[in-house]
């Protein structure tokens, strides 16, 4: 073989195909998103108020998760619940999964960030007198949430890519239709371009939305 | 649990284990020494070097890491290149981990005040050993908790490997389940995976304990100067 086997055409074809995976990808990756964030305040809040039993189950499952592999816990629950007679489709697993992984990691930085902040701040809240839920609603999280952004913009886009792994179930998203492609059509280099570009380009919108959120979050802190 | 199926095939995970652990290695070692490098150079104040160094980590921490291993093992021989799954594993695996720790050894160099690179250049060091015995040792101090995170990350991904068909831990359990479908009937995927997961985070356990020890005979060795 001499020279690199490229066809234009035949990624002309496939785009049809390659955009409707693209699609699902962005669908898996905002709702992954946007349940792992809630989750995150969720236990970010169990983890600071420390309910007796539940503080413990969210400790131990952002520590479980975060030293777990994604792949393995993907098809621990895909694989594994038919065992007991539970047998969810391979894209609600996937989103479940992958959203109880993100809300891990979203968990664990805004409980850095929430433990980085200045001590004197509480004090200053306690000291007049607010309730620790208010406390809590009112300062603690705002503030935390102004600290948190870039970590958990880092987070949003491994989140975003990880939804490739979603592929090795079955889930027909970008990763999984070109691979098929390439399986049917020996297109190899047109393929791997398309994802190149696919998710690149998915990771640099959501780079520039990251700086925009916190641009915005920084209104009234620049000189 | 089905414990007696995971003791019968002890010896199977155990060989399973060892590839993923190869993989770990070596992927870990070599990522090591190309991150230095490429860290390093990347504080070079030379703009087209900053900017081939930045291109090429941005370019493969950008893309999902499934992705760059099926280029590897699928794509590669495209270019004359045919790799068996366990060095495509290896390769694409030691990649990510260069690139991404290229992007951390930068920013332990550069948040070594840059006096320390001053005073040293005044008192008549040269400059690669002022690089190598004031520079470097305070930035490996600086990097190691997210070096650490870094190869805590390697170690799951070597599981990917079960992608293109390492027999490492997760392939293992593919096969046993597969074969005591065959032959019991009924799918053992919960204790199979269940057992996977449990030795991956005992083995991270142990990686993070180790890290911390680390981290407290280089925190001492700084007290003592």
């Amino acid at each position: 073989m001499n020279g690199v086997d490229f066809e234009w055409a035949s990624l002309r074809d496939a785009l049809p195909s390659l955009l409707g995976g693209l699609k699902l990808t962005i669908v898996n990756s905002v709702s992954c998103i946007v349940v792992s964030v809630l989750l995150g305040y969720l236990l970010a809040t169990l983890l600071y108020f420390r309910p007796p039993i539940l503080w413990r189950i969210a400790a131990f499952w952002v520590k479980f998760i975060r030293n777990t592999p994604l792949l393995i816990q993907i098809y621990f629950f895909y694989f594994g619940l038919p065992e007991i007679g539970i047998r969810p489709s391979a894209s609600v697993s996937g989103i479940i999964v992958l959203s109880l992984w993100a809300g891990a990691y979203q968990a664990e930085n805004l409980r850095g960030a929430i433990e980085g902040l200045p001590r004197r701040l509480i004090e200053a809240g306690r000291s007049l007198g607010l309730h620790p839920l208010l406390l809590f609603s009112a300062i603690i999280v705002p503030v935390a949430t102004r600290t948190v952004v870039p970590a958990m913009m880092n987070t949003a886009v491994s989140t975003t890519k990880n939804t490739a792994l979603l592929s090795a179930i079955g889930v027909p998203d970008l990763t999984y239709v070109a691979m098929d492609n390439i399986a049917s059509t020996y297109r190899t280099l047109e393929n791997f371009l398309a994802l190149l570009v696919g998710y690149l380009g998915i990771v640099l919108v959501m780079a520039a939305v990251a700086r925009l959120v916190e641009w915005r979050l920084g209104r009234g802190y620049r000189a | 649990m089905n414990l007696g199926l995971i003791a019968e095939n002890a010896n199977f995970f155990l060989k399973a284990g060892g590839y993923a652990l190869v993989i770990f290695i070596t992927s870990t070692a070599a990522s090591i020494a190309i991150s230095a490098i490429l860290g390093t150079l990347a504080t070079v104040r030379i703009r087209v070097i900053q900017a081939v160094i930045r291109g090429m980590v941005e370019l493969i921490r950008g893309v999902p890491q499934v992705i760059s291993l099926f280029f590897v093992y699928f794509g590669a021989p495209a270019f004359g290149l045919q790799f068996t799954p366990l060095q495509a594993t290896i390769v694409s695996l030691t990649l990510w981990g260069g690139a991404n720790g290229a992007e951390v050894v930068r920013g332990g160099i550069n948040a070594v005040p840059r006096h320390q690179l001053e005073s040293a250049r005044s008192l008549g060091i040269a400059p690669l050993d002022s690089l190598r015995f004031v520079i470097l040792p305070q930035a490996v101090r600086l990097v190691l908790p997210a070096y650490a995170g870094l190869c805590n990350m390697l170690m799951h991904s070597t599981s990917l490997g079960a992608l293109v068909g390492v027999t490492e831990l997760l392939k293992s359990g593919q096969i046993v389940i597969e074969r005591a479908e065959y032959f019991h009937g009924g799918s053992p995927g919960l204790s199979i995976y269940g057992f996977l997961l449990v030795v991956y985070f005992l083995a991270g356990l142990t990686m993070n304990a180790a890290v911390v020890r680390l981290e407290r005979r280089l925190g001492t060795a700084t007290r003592r100067s």
